[in-house]
Parts: structure tokens; sequence; C-alpha cells
């Protein structure tokens, strides 16, 4: 089985909410908006390449567009094995979280 | 649109592309925009800009790490490819990687003999300041004559006289007669004793194990000696205050002991001793006239130098005018520097130089024709076997990979292996050092850490070899269109087709003109050894005259010669091969007032022509019937007559300083010094108590018996002295030691350079052999015979080394012909001396070709065929 980073695993979730919508600045914001803290482009260009190689996340060049000074968009989005992977990590952390963690974590926080 | 500030700056885009390249550098440039455009619009210009920056650097460690990951992983992929085709074809491999490194290994060697070459002297610590004074004297016909060697004077008059000279120190290597020394029972003749100054050790550095430089030759009797001297007299290197006995000299107090002096120093002695003992015995050094010492100036600054060189050439003029006017004496400042390789001065302490730098720029010259026969072997190779990956090509460049990509990785290619040839040639290097120091006569080491520089000009050298292998194919075979090359239609091994012609052709040329040069050179030096000399240098030995030999040497001449193995015995001042005595002759009959020749001297005895072979052209030998001749005789040789220009010289007045006398003989011009020269003026006259050196001409048959007889004599008549003797042949011989290493280590290259050019045809012999396996067999089915397949196999080949025996000759004529220019009787270069080479080469060429021709003639077309 191979494991997803923590990073892979944010961005790959971003990428599938981001559905048909998924480039570099959108990718960025939502992995913010989820961790609640600001990524910069140099954190999320890393894993995006990673994933691409592993091919668990496709990547294809939209129209040129004008906000970008002309440029294409590259547009992400999930393969079959992606999903296979992130359903894989689901799995595990329904077994790695025990009731038990979960309960003694959960208290601390609160 | 308001472009301008829309636009994020333009450094940006400069950084990111230093670290992002394609689709990724697109994409980051475009996020980065659109972002900043959308803050721009919603928080203003300062604001976006703020974040702007702030975004860019908090990226910055993210984009590094993250190109040097990918790159990383391309370059495990390169490596591996490069390792699978190493493996894959091993006989290409073999041959690329053994020409290289056999030529990196040549290259390091002559690396290292170069870098000893320029090192001479770099030792002292004020070598940057250190200066030694030389002397020219112009003769009547302009001609220039410049001598190392300097008056006695000279030195404390300059430090007097110009403040820029901030020390002086005289030397003088003591060679008049052979050197016993003795301690207890250690008795060894010694030719490195030598006196200097008391500033010698100030002025130059030669480190102290034990004793005090500044006071080492304050007393007049002390003796300063090496480690290795001290080891051979005491047996340990605990030496000061002990005492070292010089047969009719005295006793000698070391007061020092210096370190073995470097092989590299122009400098040698194993002995040295304040310089006052010497003046003290022998008084006649005194004036201007007597240039007996080596006299080296410490200057403030070196700047100074050509200030000082225009104050000190007349320097003579205010002192003897009278001398100024006979001999047109000048003195001039050399840089200690310059000693061992440009230096052309009569009376060197290590003979003519300039010739050594002509060897430097030969060496060299020889590296860098290797590297390139070397570098050449692996672009021909890489350019005529690129159809074979151009499918690899093809693939990487569909991938995605562009140009500059497959450059990289070609040019890494030919870097990796010329890094494996040189871990190769360093190995090759350790294991030939001890071969080729005994080639050069030297004494290199070879430890890779023990020196930065020269760690680093390995290094650089492999680089620079990988660069230059590399640049080509990686040129090439990145320029190739993935659409053709994976459709099949690359015509296969035609690309660079005349590029890797004229490559071929540069190293057969480069090849052709060493083996002319070997050719040359050795042309030359058999010349030189079977030349006539004008007297009979076969089975004559030599020996010091001294101790009871001198008062007594009539009785030991005849006694020798009852031995009938003895043909003749004379004595004379001077070794023809080591001639010392040079003065200006100012006094003859029929001379104009102005005329002053420079003319060699020795004093010899009555059977010294005779003895030696000389043959006599006019007048007579020295007569015993003329008692006359005793004081008065000159026997002169033909250059002199020419140069005194008298028509009758025989009866004719002549003097050599105040000894008046006659000419009695003139004897045919022979070559009482090295080849290098050409014959000079040479009077002889007798003088008995000047003489120093005693030959004996010994018969062929018996020799080992004569010589035993010969040593109980010389113990018979002088006890004190050990008999030590030399074959006057041998010591010719050594005259041209220079030559001869340069010649063997000049063959040894050529030899490999050959090879190496040998195994790089042979490789595309066998690469084109492969590429036409078809064709030949379509032209063998259609009824071809195999020679014909042969020649049509070798026509190219022949067709290229042709070419490069006509581009070759030239070059080497013009070379060669000025390395000849060193030597004042040479060769001419013949038209066989170029023809043979090209010869050579060409049934090298083709019998390395034809193994390959031969195998493709002689294979069955069914076989060649089969599978279309």
């Amino acid at each position: 089985m191979n494991l997803l980073s923590r990073s892979e695993e944010i961005i790959l979730l971003a990428i599938w909410k981001l559905k048909d919508n998924a480039y570099g600045v959108t990718i960025r914001e939502q992995a913010s908006k989820d961790t609640d803290h600001e990524w910069s482009f140099g954190a999320i260009y890393k894993p995006l390449k990673k994933l691409v190689h592993k091919a668990y996340v496709e990547k294809r060049s939209s129209e040129p567009c004008s906000e970008r000074g002309g440029r294409s968009k590259y547009m992400y989005s999930l393969t079959q094995t992606g999903k296979e992977a992130l359903r894989d990590i689901r799995k595990i952390y329904k077994t790695v979280w025990t009731e038990e963690c979960k309960l003694a974590f959960d208290k601390k926080n609160r | 649109m308001n472009s301008n500030k829309d636009n994020h700056p333009h450094l940006v885009k400069i950084i990111l592309g230093l670290f992002l390249d394609g689709d990724d550098y697109y994409q980051a440039i475009g996020d980065f925009e659109e972002t900043y455009r959308y803050q721009v619009k919603t928080k203003g210009l300062a604001k976006a800009n703020l974040w702007f920056w702030f975004m860019f650097f908090k990226s910055l460690p993210g984009f590094i790490s993250n190109s040097i990951y990918w790159r990383g992983v391309m370059f495990l992929n390169y490596l591996k490819i490069a390792l699978r085709n190493i493996k894959r074809h091993k006989g290409y491999s073999f041959i690329n990687i053994a020409g290289l490194a056999i030529g990196l290994a040549c290259c390091i060697l002559i690396f290292l003999w170069v870098w000893d070459e320029l090192s001479y002297d770099r030792f002292h610590e004020h070598i940057h300041e250190l200066c030694r004074v030389v002397r020219s004297e112009r003769s009547q016909d302009g001609t220039i004559s410049r001598f190392a060697g300097t008056p006695r004077p000279l030195g404390p008059s300059f430090k007097e006289a110009y403040p820029e000279i901030i020390e002086f120190a005289r030397f003088h290597p003591y060679k008049s007669e052979r050197v016993l020394l003795e301690y207890k029972d250690n008795k060894f003749y010694e030719d490195g004793f030598s006196f200097a100054d008391p500033s010698f050790f100030a002025v130059f550095t030669f480190p102290f194990i034990q004793g005090d430089p500044k006071t080492a030759l304050s007393e007049p009797y002390a003796v300063v000696i090496t480690e290795q001297t001290a080891e051979k007299y005491f047996g340990s290197k605990d030496a000061i205050g002990r005492t070292l006995t010089m047969k009719n000299w005295g006793d000698f107090t070391v007061s020092g002991i210096i370190k073995n002096i470097p092989a590299n120093s122009h400098i040698q002695f194993d002995f040295i001793s304040p310089i006052g003992i010497l003046f003290e015995r022998f008084s006649w050094m005194r004036g201007w006239r007597m240039p007996h010492f080596y006299t080296y100036v410490l200057l403030e600054k070196i700047s100074n130098i050509h200030n000082l060189n225009a104050k000190i050439r007349d320097h003579i003029k205010g002192i003897d005018p009278e001398l100024f006017k006979i001999a047109t004496l000048h003195f001039a400042l050399q840089p200690v520097e310059d000693i061992h390789l440009r230096s052309n001065y009569k009376f060197d302490l290590s003979g003519h130089s300039e010739i050594k730098s002509v060897y430097v720029t030969f060496f060299s010259a020889i590296a860098v024709f290797v590297l390139i026969i070397a570098c050449i072997n692996f672009m021909n190779l890489a350019t005529a076997r690129s159809a074979n990956r151009a499918r690899e090509i093809g693939i990487r460049k569909v991938s995605g990979a562009n140009r500059s990509d497959i450059a990289k990785q070609f040019f890494g290619e030919s870097l990796l292996m010329s890094l494996i040839s040189l871990g190769i040639a360093i190995i090759l290097v350790a294991l030939s050092l001890p071969v080729f120091n005994a080639l050069t006569g030297k004494q290199l080491n070879f430890t890779l850490f023990s020196n930065m520089n020269i760690l680093l000009g390995i290094l650089g050298i492999a680089v620079i070899t990988g660069c230059l292998s590399g640049l080509y194919p990686s040129m090439l075979l990145s320029s190739f269109q993935p659409a053709s090359v994976l459709k099949g239609t690359l015509a296969s091994g035609s690309k660079g087709f005349l590029f890797r012609r004229i490559l071929v052709i540069t190293q057969f040329t480069l090849s052709l003109i060493l083996i002319i040069g070997t050719v040359i050179i050795y042309r030359q030096l058999d010349y030189m050894q079977s030349m006539k000399l004008g007297y009979d240098k076969d089975y004559l030995l030599y020996f010091a005259k001294q101790g009871g030999l001198r008062g007594q040497y009539d009785a030991f001449k005849s006694t020798l010669l009852k031995n009938p193995y003895i043909l003749g015995v004379t004595t004379s001042s001077d070794v023809p091969t080591h001639t010392r005595h040079l003065t200006i002759i100012e006094d003859w009959e029929g001379k104009s007032p102005e005329d002053r020749i420079l003319m060699n001297y020795f004093s010899v005895d009555h059977d010294f022509i005779e003895t030696f072979g000389i043959e006599m052209v006019a007048g007579r030998n020295f007569s015993k019937d003329f008692s006359t001749d005793t004081n008065e005789g000159y026997v002169v040789n033909e250059e002199a007559v020419k140069q005194m220009g008298i028509k009758s010289p025989i009866g004719k007045r002549f003097s050599l300083w105040n000894y008046k006398g006659h000419i009695i003989g003139v004897m045919k011009n022979f070559h009482f010094k090295s080849l290098h020269d050409i014959i000079e003026p040479l009077i002889f006259r007798i003088q008995p108590q000047w003489d120093r050196y005693i030959f004996v001409r010994v018969r062929s048959a018996g020799i080992a018996d004569t010589l035993k007889s010969l040593e109980s004599v010389h113990h018979q008549f002088n006890p004190e002295y050990p008999f030590e003797f030399k074959f006057l042949d041998e010591e010719i011989e050594q005259l041209y030691q220079v030559e001869k290493r340069m010649m063997q280590t000049f063959q040894s290259f050529t030899g490999l350079a050959i090879f190496i050019s040998c195994i790089g045809l042979f490789g595309l012999a066998a690469f084109m052999a492969e590429q036409r396996t078809k064709e030949i067999g379509i032209r063998k089915v259609l009824g071809a015979s195999v020679p014909g397949v042969v020649m049509l196999l070798c026509k190219d080949f022949t067709k290229w080394i042709l070419i490069a025996n006509v581009i070759g000759w030239p070059l080497a004529f013009v070379v060669m012909k000025m390395w000849l220019q060193n030597f004042s009787y040479r060769i001419g270069p013949g038209i066989w001396q170029f023809l043979m080479p090209g010869i050579v080469m060409l049934c090298i060429a083709l019998l390395t070709v034809s193994y390959h021709s031969l195998k493709a003639a002689l294979a069955n077309p069914v076989d060649s065929l089969r599978y279309d």
C-alpha cells in the first residue's frame, strides 16, 4: 500500500472538493481554508508534482485566460488511483484511530 | 488595462526561471500573477505588493527543494542509463575509457614533469627579489658573448654603489681539483664542495636542521653540510663541531647541517664553506678580470630591476676604464626564477638552459596532442553510434525532454566517462611513475593530496577532457527530430559524417607530427653520436692529476708506458667535454690595433696531440727537440687562424697575456665542446702547473688487467688519493643526456599516441563495417569479390590518412626546423624522414582497419541479408 503524506492528502482532498476548478490558485486557497493556515505556492507545487508522478492526479492545460496575463491554467483532476488512495487512507484512519484514542485526544483538546 | 501596475515584478520571473522550467515555470508565474491581480483588485496595490513578496520568499524554499528533488531523480535515471550503456557495449566502452585513461595518464605524467621544471628555485623565501649578476663581452666583430660568472669585487662594489641592493652573496663551486675529504676511516672524493659569503643563507633559503644560518659561515674554517653528507661521514645527523679534513687544505669544523638540497634547485652542493678561505688561498682571483664567482643580489623590490639594470650596465667604466675599453664589459641582472629555463650563458652552473624551455613547450604540446587524440576517439565513437541511441532520444523528447535536457544528459555521460578514466589514469600514473622517472632522470613524486595545485590541475584536465569530448556529441544528439527518429528514417551514422572525417584527419595529423618528430630527433642524435669529433675518443680514460702525481708525473708516465697495453699517456688542463679556460687574446703578429679575440686555451704536454689523434694541418707538434717549445710554443686550431686573419701563421709572434711566444703549428679543428656549440678558437701551450688531468689511451684487449695495473701504479705514486677514472667516450655521451632522455620520452609518448589513435580507429572501423553489413551482403550476392569489398572499406581511411600527411608535413617541418636550430651541427630534414612516417602510419592504420574489413568481407551474405 502506498501511503500518502499529510500534505499530499490535504491537496488531494482539495482537488476533489474543487471538482472542475482545481488549479494552483484555487488549490492553495482551498488548502489554506481547510487547514486554517496560509500555504505558500512552493508548498503546494511539490506535493502536486509528486501526485502527478504517482498518477493520483492528472494535469492538463486549459485555454489561455486573461487574468493570468494570457497564460493557460494547469487544471488538476483526480484519477481512479487517486480516489483509491484516498479511500485507503480513510480506511487506515478508521483502524488507527480507535474509539479509545479519539476519546483520549478529543478530551485534551476540550 | 493598466498593464504596468498589474504585472508583478519582472525580477521574480528571472529568479523563478532559475529553479523551474517548462510547465512548472508557467504554472507558477500564472498562479502568482492571477492571485496578485486579485489582491490588487480587492486590497490595493501596496498590500498586494507586500503580499506578493511575502509569498514569493515563503515559496522559495519549496521551489528550491522541489527542483533539487526532481533533478536528483532525473540524474539517477541518467546515471542508470549511462551505466547500462557502458555495460551493454563493453567493447565500445573499453575503447573509450582505455583511450581516455591512457591519454589522461600521459597528460598527468607530463603535467608533473612540467610542474617540476617550472618549480625550480621557487622554494626560496625571497625568490621574487633574487637576481644573479651576469656579464656580457662584445668582441671585435660585434658578437656578444654572455657569461654567468662575475669577478670577486663586484658584489661589495655593487652593494656600496646601489642602495636598491639589500644584500649580495658570491658562490663558487670548487671544481679546479678533486677534493678529498676524510673523517676517521671515511675517505671520499667530493665534487660538491663550494664556497660562499656568510650572507649566503640570508639570501637563499636552505632550511637548517642544526646550527644558526646567521653565523654558520662566519668562522673561517667552518663548513655547512647537508643531511645526507652528515650521514655519510658521521653516521648520524648530529655532527655539529666535528671536523672534516680536506687534503692539502686543513681541518673544517661542521657549523651547520641543512636539509638535503631539493632536486629543483639550480644551486647544488654538499659542503659549503666561507669564501674567505678561497680568497686567501688563491689570491690571483682578486681583480675585476677574474670572473670566477656567481654573484647573487637581493633587491629591495623586483620592480627596481629595470632602473638598476640601466645603472649597473656600465658599472666597470668608472672603476677600470681600460678594462671597459678592451672588453666592452657590461653587467646585467637576471632573475633567479629564470635561471633554470630561460638563460643561455657560458659557464653556467647547470649548462645551457634555453633548450630546456623548448622541451617544456614540446612536452606540453605532446600532452595536449595526446589528450586531443583521446578526446577525438570519444567524439568519433559517440557520434558514430548516435543511431543506436536515436530511439532513446526520440522517446525522451516525446515524453517532454527538451533539447537542453538531452544535451545535458550526453554532456554528463562524457563527464562520467572522463571521471572513470581519471580514476584508472591515476592508478596508471602511480604504476608507471618509476619507469617515467628512470626515463626522464627526475625524482617526481605522485601523492594526490599533498599538493592542492596538482590535485586541482588533474581534476581540471579531466573535466576539460570530459567537456571537450562531450560538447559535439551532445549538440548533435540533442538535435534529432523525434518524429523522424522514431519513424526510423534517420540514416544511421550519416549525421556528423563530415565532422567525423575532420576529426580522424586531425587525429592522424597529430600522430604523424609526433612520429616525424621522433624520427628526426633520433636521426639528429645518431648523427651527433657518429659525427667525427676530430680525435679518437675510444679507449681513452682520464683521472685527476693530484697528490704525488704532480711532482712525479714524468716518472709515473714512463712507468705506465712500459706496459704494452698502454698506448699513450698525456696530461692537460681541460677535458675536451668540460672546457673551462677562456680568455681574450690581444697580441699576435699582424693584428690590427683594435682586434681582440675570445679564445679557449689548454695547457698540454708534448704527447697530447699524438695521444688524442688530432691531425696537424701546418707546422709541427710540440717537440722535446726544441727546448723553447715549453715556454714559447703555441699550437692553434684552424678556427683561431681564421679569426686572427693571418695568411701563413707558422712562426708568427703570439702571446697569451704576458707569455710571449710563437705559433709553431696549426691543428685541424676538433670538437672540444659539445656539438651544441660551433668550434671556437683554441690554443695549446705547455704549462705543467696548470695541468689537472691525466689521459691514458689503452688497448681494447685485456682492458681489465690494464686497469688493474694502472691502479697499482697510481697507488704506488699517489697512495693518499683513491684511484677513480672515467672513460672519455662515456663522458661525451653524458653531454647529450638531455637529448637522449628527451628522445626516449618522446618515443614512448608517440607510441602511446599512435596506440590511442589506433584503438579509436579500430572502434570506428568496427562500427562502419557493421553499418554497411547489408550493403556488403548485397554487393557479394551481386558478385563482388572479397578483395573488392576490403578495398571498398579501406578506401576511405586511406584517403583520410593521405590528407593527414599533406597537412602534417609542413607543420612537422616547421616545428622540427625550430628544434634543430638548437644544434650547431645538425641534419637537414630529408624527404625520407617525412615520407617514412607517412607510410608507416598508413600501414598501421590499414592493419587496424583490415580486421573488421576482412570480417565484413568474408561474412556470408545469407547471414547479413536474412532479416530483411
